[in-house]
């Protein structure tokens, strides 16, 4: 088992040179836009390099069929229509696996809890529930090499902890790649890190060396809180205002069914949801403040809806007064806190 | 990867092909079926009462028998283009088989739609022409190879386009192009040498002149087919490695 990139550019990759060889569960780090998902495909043979060599047991899997079959990518999404049902998704794949390293479907269905949603278009799946039937990919195919990106978004803890025990335990027989920015997985994972940063591999670290680094690492280190918060009063930009560019707000999201049942509507589906545009009124000209106040009035009850809030913020010490203001203006009814490469 | 494997990947690709036509694109099928059959009940009506000298068992509904397959090669050809959105294509990318002989694979499988499309078409011909052995076979073949040739052209025209997803609209202009570039209500020869050959290389237009003499003499004209098979494979091959060498650049 062994993966080369031999000075590969490609989008933001400047010249990636790596060899992993061996199995082990490996992390590829990095921040958003470093080129984490680019070297998976890069590796799954999905996209071709403009520049240098990618090579999987010596063979190049853009060119090379046989190289594919041995490698199981799984993306952030299922990649398909959406209208396509999560049981006509993972049976195709299973039935382009060769034989002899085909899993089991029902199996995979029944580890990700998905037996109920099979014939549900995707569409109609929540997030959560789309990533784990992307993720059944990981038991379909017993691929001596695994590529995952972002293994861990939108699952619930419990999932999340399956699916950390799965990757472990599949990493004794393969090569597993995960990209994330979440720098508290590969410390769960207890992986080797390798550092993306600026389109190069900056460093690469057996677990031990990353973990006694981590300290210094973590200072270039945003702190990600995902607050499920229902305001009392107030804006709670407000609260978050003085915090400057310290404190940004990626996500603000109301169940939309909630809003409007508060209105009196009854709706039907799963977890469908709005982002909220938050609109200072003051800045506005009349004319548009009494059309605002003439069509969208009744959604200012969404102060009394719970709401997802992801807020990503540049220095870690102050992350409990962020939480404390968001107190002060409603409820904090759950949180999460994870770090991830700024 | 033994040879056994090989072959279940081919046929599970294009089974999952072939039902997403049948089952989540049923209507990329049924708009030619739809729109032929009503011009196939109105027009003779219309022209009955008109009481004109338009022959219409040798050339109307011939006509409309050839128009079908232009028709359905498009449907066909919408389909494949239809079906290439990108998360789709990373999907297909996957599969562990050669490239070009997946994409191949998924134009058999689109070419279906032009298949039943003309088939339809045929069916409900008979009510005012007769139909032979000949003309079944012609209609069933040119719609298959003229289907897999409007994909080739589909693709190859298209290949300046760059966002994969914007296919769609090499399609819509395809119909009309190919619709006025074909050989319907006059034969291929009565053409000056030029025109007729440049005419020759619209994927179709063979497909329409095997057509025409199936219709009217009931046979099958085996230079034509040739030939017909020749373009089209021709199209096809070449939209096929253009195509793949647009995503090798994505």
């Amino acid at each position: 088992m062994r993966i080369v990139f031999d000075s590969v550019y490609k989008y933001v990759l400047r010249g990636v040179k790596l060899e992993v060889s061996g199995a082990g569960l490996y992390t590829l780090l990095g921040p958003n836009g470093s080129g984490k998902t680019t070297t998976l495909r890069l590796a799954a043979g999905i996209i071709k390099p403009d520049k240098g060599r990618v090579l999987i047991d010596g063979c190049n899997p853009y060119r090379e069929y046989k190289v594919r079959a041995r490698i199981t990518y799984v993306a952030v999404h299922p990649l398909a229509d959406a209208f396509e049902t999560a049981y006509g998704y993972l049976s195709f794949y299973l039935k382009t696996t060769p034989s002899s390293l085909r899993g089991n479907l029902s199996e995979a269905l029944k580890f990700f809890s998905l037996e109920n949603l099979v014939n549900e278009p995707l569409h109609r799946l929540s997030t959560g529930q789309r990533r784990r039937v992307e993720l059944a990919k990981l038991l379909l195919k017993k691929a001596p090499y695994i590529l995952v990106d972002e293994p861990t978004t939108s699952l619930d803890p419990e999932a999340r902890a399956k699916v950390v025990n799965l990757l472990k335990g599949l990493s004794r027989n393969a090569l597993v790649f995960i990209a994330t920015s979440d720098l508290d997985l590969a410390r769960e994972l207890r992986s080797n890190v390798i550092m993306l940063r600026n389109g190069v591999v900056e460093s690469v670290y057996d677990y031990d060396k990353f973990e006694k680094t981590l300290h210094t690492l973590a200072k270039k280190y945003i702190v990600i809180a995902k607050i499920l918060w229902k305001a009392s009063s107030g804006d709670p930009k407000n609260a978050l205002k003085k915090y400057g560019q310290s404190v940004e707000v990626n996500k603000a999201e109301i169940d939309v069914s909630a809003l409007l049942k508060s209105l009196g509507i009854e709706v039907s589906g799963k977890d469908v949801k709005v982002s909220v545009i938050w609109v200072n009124r003051k800045d506005l000209s009349n004319a548009m403040q009494s059309i605002l106040a003439a069509s969208i009035t009744p959604l200012l009850h969404v102060e009394s809806l719970p709401m997802d809030i992801e807020i990503a913020v540049g220095e870690g010490p102050l992350v409990p007064r962020v939480i404390e203001d968001l107190m002060s203006f409603g409820e904090v009814i759950d949180l999460r806190i994870l770090r991830a490469v700024g | 990867m033994r040879f056994r494997d090989f072959i279940e990947i081919a046929i599970a690709s294009f089974l999952h092909e072939l039902e997403n036509l049948l089952r989540r694109r049923t209507e990329l099928i049924l708009i030619p079926i739809v729109s032929m059959t009503i011009a196939m009940v109105i027009t003779p009506v219309g022209l009955t009462a008109y009481g004109g000298s338009i022959d219409l068992h040798r050339v109307v509904i011939p006509s409309f028998i050839m128009l079908s397959v232009i028709s359905g090669s498009v449907a066909s050809a919408a389909y494949f283009v239809v079906e290439l959105s990108l998360e789709s294509i990373d999907r297909l990318l996957q599969v562990p088989w050669p490239r070009t002989l997946l994409f191949c694979l998924k134009a058999i499988s689109a070419s279906i739609a032009g298949v039943i499309a003309a088939t339809a078409i045929l069916l409900i011909s008979t009510f005012y022409i007769g139909i032979s052995t000949a003309v079944v076979a012609s209609t069933v073949t040119s719609a298959f190879i003229a289907s897999l040739g409007v994909i080739g052209a589909t693709l190859t025209i298209s290949y300046p386009v760059k966002n994969i997803q914007r296919l769609s609209l090499a399609v819509s202009l395809a119909s009309s192009v190919l619709t006025y570039l074909s050989p319907l209500y006059y034969p291929l020869d009565v053409l000056p040498l030029i025109l007729r050959t440049l005419i020759m290389f619209n994927p179709p237009t063979l497909a329409i002149e095997l057509l025409r003499e199936a219709v009217l003499k009931a046979k099958i004209d085996i230079e034509v087919l040739t030939l017909l098979i020749l373009i089209n494979v021709a199209w096809l091959s070449t939209g096929i490695m253009l195509f793949i060498s647009k995503i090798s650049k994505r």
